[in-house]
């Protein structure tokens, strides 16, 4: 579905690189989080993912098209992207948002078909804001809000999913929800999914394949079992952390440090 | 609350029917003919040929009305594009430096006493028209140099360019004899009855106009798009710079032929979108409709309101940029006040 062919990046030519030589394979149908600490170069490898940045070297390939050049409608068409903040400051309402989704299938011209009038739908009710299609966004709490912006998203329709800490200042409800949204979709839809995280247990707890990501490399790359050993993630992230497994869940802990040293 | 597809229709309509009733008020109405001589020459013209002086007027009036409605429609469109285009609520058609940049081409015109040049244009329209699209191109070319065309360097870049231009203007007007300082200083404020006002002059600023507003509509879709921000707008497919430089352009040629014709006239772009959007909410299909109208509407308003005020208490005619000043100046305090800004 998406590859990373060998992808360096720099955003000056010649300067410090955030990523390098980065090799890494999504299957359609995986449900894949990115993580690693601050710098590390995760958001940098969702935006190449979705050809908003272009690599230095190597190249970054969605099934059947060559990236650079499938034109930017082909690519939103199949790919979406949801980030973490989004700047939206005029008052469309949910239903308003949700549509301009469908702008990579209609264009500037194209007139509104069964097929838009579908996807909308589908879309608004899946993230369950449904009630909410008249609601002006820039008055929707934050978990509501983030669900309109996903609403979008899904409004294209897209094969591959890209999630830029889609949760990060949301509360547990809100994430729970949005991520069991999304998980859904994976199940039921295969929609393929990657998403950059920062919450380790988050991760832990929808995400069969983990990408752990240090100084602009991959650290790890596997399943849950493989990636969240206490060592993997101790090592990547310079802080000291058990794991614990409670049923089908593994739970990772950052350790206190003893006010003694 | 909602804003419903209903209330848009309603909305526009009204605005059209508003724009229309002040076109003929403003035709029927104003110092020489009274409304009823006004008809009465409309009809002895239509039906008996009749060609006086009563038709004279009524002639010059309606010229002066559709410069205001081209000037109108031209000013809140540009306004409502610039405002998706920056994603700034404050934007308005001469932030990117026009005005400015056509002042000094107007000031220059006037102080060489150039006259009359090509094609029935006098010097003032050419060089005004010139030196708007100098300015904005020069505020193209800077920002574009700093890499991306993004909305933050367009926007300094904007009102360097403008506040140069400003001084430039300031230095000739420093150095011109009184009478040009004045004619200069009138020209500045705005005004549509400008003597040398013509059908040719207002019939070609009208296509340039009418070109540019169907350009806005057929891309009303990639303005909503755009609001929401460079990378959403590329992550749903939009070829953003290609948009945002197509843009500029129209923008660019419609703000500087209208600026050309009628001088700098402020406000009605960045008022009448602003109103607008509290109506018919923010979608730009209906916002741009709803603004021509609107702008039109304020204009052949205002320039009547401004007409009529001069003849009946014989002062010389006050030009209508300061009406829309006065109009918009409170209207931006009220709106901030309940802080709907």
């Amino acid at each position: 579905m998406l590859e990373f062919d060998d992808v360096s990046f720099a955003w000056v030519p010649g300067g410090t690189p955030v990523l390098s030589d980065l090799s890494l394979t999504i299957r359609s149908g995986e449900m894949a989080a990115v993580l690693g600490p601050n710098g590390a170069g995760k958001s940098t490898l969702l935006r190449l993912a979705s050809g908003f940045l272009k690599p230095s070297s190597g190249g970054v390939y969605i099934t059947g098209t060559s990236d650079g050049r499938a034109g930017r409608r082909e690519i939103a068409r199949r790919v979406a992207m949801v980030p973490q903040y989004s700047s939206i400051y005029l008052p469309y309402t949910v239903e308003e948002l949700a549509r301009l989704g469908r702008f990579p299938w209609r264009g500037l011209l194209g007139r509104w078909s069964g097929d838009d009038e579908r996807a909308v739908s589908r879309a608004l009710e899946v993230t369950g804001v449904s009630e909410l299609t008249d609601r002006p966004v820039t008055e929707l709490s934050g978990g509501e809000f983030q669900r309109a912006v996903i609403a979008k998203a899904l409004a294209q329709e897209p094969e591959l999913l890209l999630l830029d800490e889609p949760t990060a200042h949301l509360d547990i409800a809100y994430q729970m929800q949005i991520f069991e949204i999304i998980a859904g979709l994976n199940r039921d839809e295969g929609l393929t999914v990657l998403a950059v995280l920062h919450d380790i247990n988050l991760a832990a707890a929808f995400f069969d394949r983990i990408v752990l990501i240090k100084e602009g490399n991959i650290y790890v790359d596997g399943s849950q079992a493989e990636a969240f050993t206490p060592e993997n993630v101790s090592s990547a992230f310079d802080w000291p952390v058990k794991t614990v497994t409670n049923g089908e869940r593994r739970i990772i802990i950052p350790e206190r440090r003893r006010s003694d040293g | 609350m909602a804003i419903t597809k209903t209330r848009k229709i309603a909305a526009i309509i009204l605005a059209c029917a508003a724009a229309l009733s002040a076109v003929v008020a403003s035709t029927l109405v104003g110092p020489g003919l009274s409304p009823g001589e006004t008809a009465g020459a409309v009809v002895g013209r239509l039906f008996d040929g009749e060609v006086g002086l009563p038709w004279g007027i009524v002639l010059f009036r309606v010229l002066r009305v559709a410069a205001a409605v081209v000037v109108g429609v031209a000013l809140a469109s540009v306004g409502c594009s610039l405002q998706a285009l920056l994603r700034n609520p404050l934007a308005d058609p001469y932030i990117l430096g026009i005005s400015s940049g056509a002042g000094f081409g107007a000031a220059l015109a006037t102080v060489f006493g150039l006259g009359t040049s090509v094609l029935g244009l006098s010097a003032v329209n050419v060089m005004a028209f010139a030196g708007g699209l100098i300015a904005i191109s020069l505020a193209f070319v800077v920002a574009r140099g700093t890499g991306i065309l993004s909305v933050h360097a367009l926007l300094l870049s904007g009102v360097m360019v403008g506040a140069f231009f400003t001084s430039l203007v300031i230095l000739v007007m420093s150095l011109a004899p009184a009478r040009d300082q004045h004619s200069v200083f009138l020209w500045l404020m705005g005004d549509l009855g400008s003597p040398d006002i013509s059908f040719f002059k207002v019939g070609g600023t009208a296509i340039l106009v009418a070109a540019g507003l169907i350009f806005f509509f057929l891309t009303s879709r990639a303005l909503d798009v755009m609001t929401l921000g460079d990378e959403a707008a590329y992550h749903l497919g939009l070829s953003v710079e290609r948009m945002k430089v197509a843009h500029l352009v129209a923008a660019s040629l419609v703000t500087a032929a209208v600026v050309a014709l009628a001088g700098p006239i402020g406000f009605v772009g960045l008022v009448v979108p602003h109103a607008m959007r509290r109506v018919v909410g923010p979608g730009h299909g209906a916002l741009l409709a709803a603004s021509a109208a609107g702008g039109a509407f304020l204009l052949v308003a205002g320039d009547t309101l401004v007409r009529v005020t001069s003849g009946y208490f014989n002062l010389p005619v006050v030009p209508v940029g300061v009406f829309t000043a006065f109009i918009g100046a409170p209207y931006f305090l009220a709106i901030m006040r309940r802080k709907a800004l």
